[in-house]
């Protein structure tokens, strides 16, 4: 949920925004009547609650702090650097590689979470993370220049 | 180059595989901006079980319910006894020879004089109705929101009144015939006699001389110069009945003469007018009357015959309140005389 959040919003809102849709998920799981879908229906709130932050609060959305809070600043700004790169990437590879990079998720889970097959989640992992070794590779080569 | 292709995408799939050292690499860069629970501490709300928030909702719709008849009741018996000051009454005389229906309204100070075919049925305010004899005569005296009074002179009439005790009297030559909640008919003959009979509820007879309260399914007279009389049970004896009116009509020798019959007929239920009689007799015939109460139906417990006698009014009303008569005060439980076609 809140790797789906951090590939949409900035990673200080993201972590408000996981709150809220914990709570409004415990407050409504009764409207749940199939356990097994589970990870689809919080995977939907989570996706309109983000589009909603960023339709109501575009402005601010843009200036809020993208730097994990409790790093050294140097890993702060690697990290918001690594999240940059893969906010940039096709919207298909994003949450796979969030799900897997942040927060841990085995493939399985990523394909539970994002609705997805097995075998496109592993496409998309694959895909999306050559694509990123090559985006972050030019940032570092542009950085030393 | 292959086997560690094969190490990166099986790691990247499965993170419990054996780590290939760039996706480790950039899971540590990415470490900081993994969810900290810490920081976002949830406090998750009580949620309520379906059944109670079912209960919930139907104790809320009940108060709401309830509120909204409570409501609607008072503005309706706001609406059910005011009344403009002075405003005529709203009536219909019908006349028996053509039998044809004139709308009137009745104004206060007016007299009305029904003829031999005609009679009327009016609106007494908004708290009743009265269905009025042909050859009667009465007058609107007074109507307000508080107290609506008629003179009737003669004739008779049936009333149905839903409102509280006293706001509605006739005025007849004998003394104040006031309803206290009830249906009962009235007339009053040529020599200004008034006799009232009483369907629910009570009604008082009252004038310079005393008072007597008569109940439902009784009946009582009321003559000029005179203490209104006692009631007497519509399905008591004729000669019971006859020998009560004749008692209190001729004075204490009238009583003494039909002090006999009336101990001889009086049933458990004439109680009620043993006791009323007592209670305006002279000191030797309240005895009598009294210890034949007593027979009929025991004095309770405090009371005594001998007590009463020697003038303790009170322990007379207590027996009387042990004779299963409805409440005068419980007027508002008669709410089916406010209904129509009764």
């Amino acid at each position: 949920m809140h790797a789906i959040l951090l590939a949409r919003v900035p990673h200080d809102a993201a972590g408000d925004l996981a709150q809220e849709v914990f709570l409004h998920a415990w407050t409504t799981i009764r409207s749940l009547r199939e356990p097994a879908a589970f990870p689809g229906w919080i995977g939907a709130i989570t996706r309109n609650r983000a589009l909603d932050f960023l339709r109501r609060r575009p402005a601010e959305a843009e200036l809020v702090n993208d730097r994990a809070a409790g790093a050294s600043p140097q890993l702060q700004y690697e990290a918001a650097e690594a999240l940059d790169a893969i906010r940039d990437l096709p919207a298909a590879y994003r949450e796979p590689l969030l799900l897997r990079l942040v927060e841990g998720c085995s493939g399985r889970e990523i394909a539970a979470i994002c609705g997805l097959t097995e075998e496109s989640v592993r496409v998309n992992l694959h895909r999306g993370f050559r694509l990123l070794r090559e985006r972050l590779g030019a940032r570092e080569v542009k950085h030393e220049r | 180059m292959s086997a560690e292709n094969d190490r990166l995408d099986r790691y990247l799939w499965d993170p419990s595989a054996t780590p290939d050292p760039e996706v480790r690499a950039l899971e540590q860069r990415l470490a900081s901006a993994r969810f900290d629970p810490r920081r976002h501490p949830l406090v998750l709300p009580r949620l309520s079980r379906p059944g109670v928030v079912a209960f919930r909702t139907a104790i809320a719709l009940a108060v709401a319910a309830v509120a909204i008849v409570a409501v609607g009741l008072t503005a309706y018996w706001s609406w059910r006894w005011s009344w403009t000051a002075g405003a005529s009454w709203a009536a219909e005389i019908h006349n028996s020879s053509d039998n044809t229906t004139l709308r009137t309204r009745i104004a206060v100070d007016t007299p009305l004089q029904l003829g031999e075919t005609r009679s009327a049925r009016v609106d007494i305010a908004r708290i009743g109705t009265m269905n009025v004899a042909p050859e009667s005569t009465f007058t609107l005296a007074e109507t307000n929101s508080v107290r609506h009074r008629v003179v009737f002179d003669r004739g008779s009439v049936s009333v149905r009144i839903w409102a509280p005790p006293g706001m509605f009297a006739f005025r007849t030559p004998g003394g104040t015939i006031r309803d206290l909640g009830c249906i009962f008919d009235l007339a009053v003959g040529p020599d200004g006699t008034s006799r009232v009979r009483v369907d629910t509820g009570w009604v008082q007879m009252d004038n310079d001389f005393g008072e007597s309260l008569v109940p439902a399914g009784a009946s009582a007279e009321m003559r000029r110069a005179a203490r209104p009389g006692v009631p007497i049970y519509l399905d008591a004896s004729d000669v019971f009945a006859t020998a009560i009116r004749s008692a209190q009509n001729g004075g204490d020798a009238s009583e003494r003469r039909e002090l006999d019959t009336i101990i001889r007929t009086a049933r458990r239920r004439d109680v009620l007018t043993l006791l009323m009689l007592a209670n305006v007799s002279a000191t030797d015939i309240k005895r009598v009357l009294l210890e034949r109460a007593a027979e009929l139906r025991p004095a309770p417990t405090g009371v005594s015959v001998d007590a009463i006698v020697a003038g303790d009014r009170d322990q007379l009303w207590k027996w009387h309140a042990t004779l299963d008569l409805p409440p005068v005060k419980s007027w508002w439980r008669n709410w089916r005389d406010a209904l129509p076609g009764r």
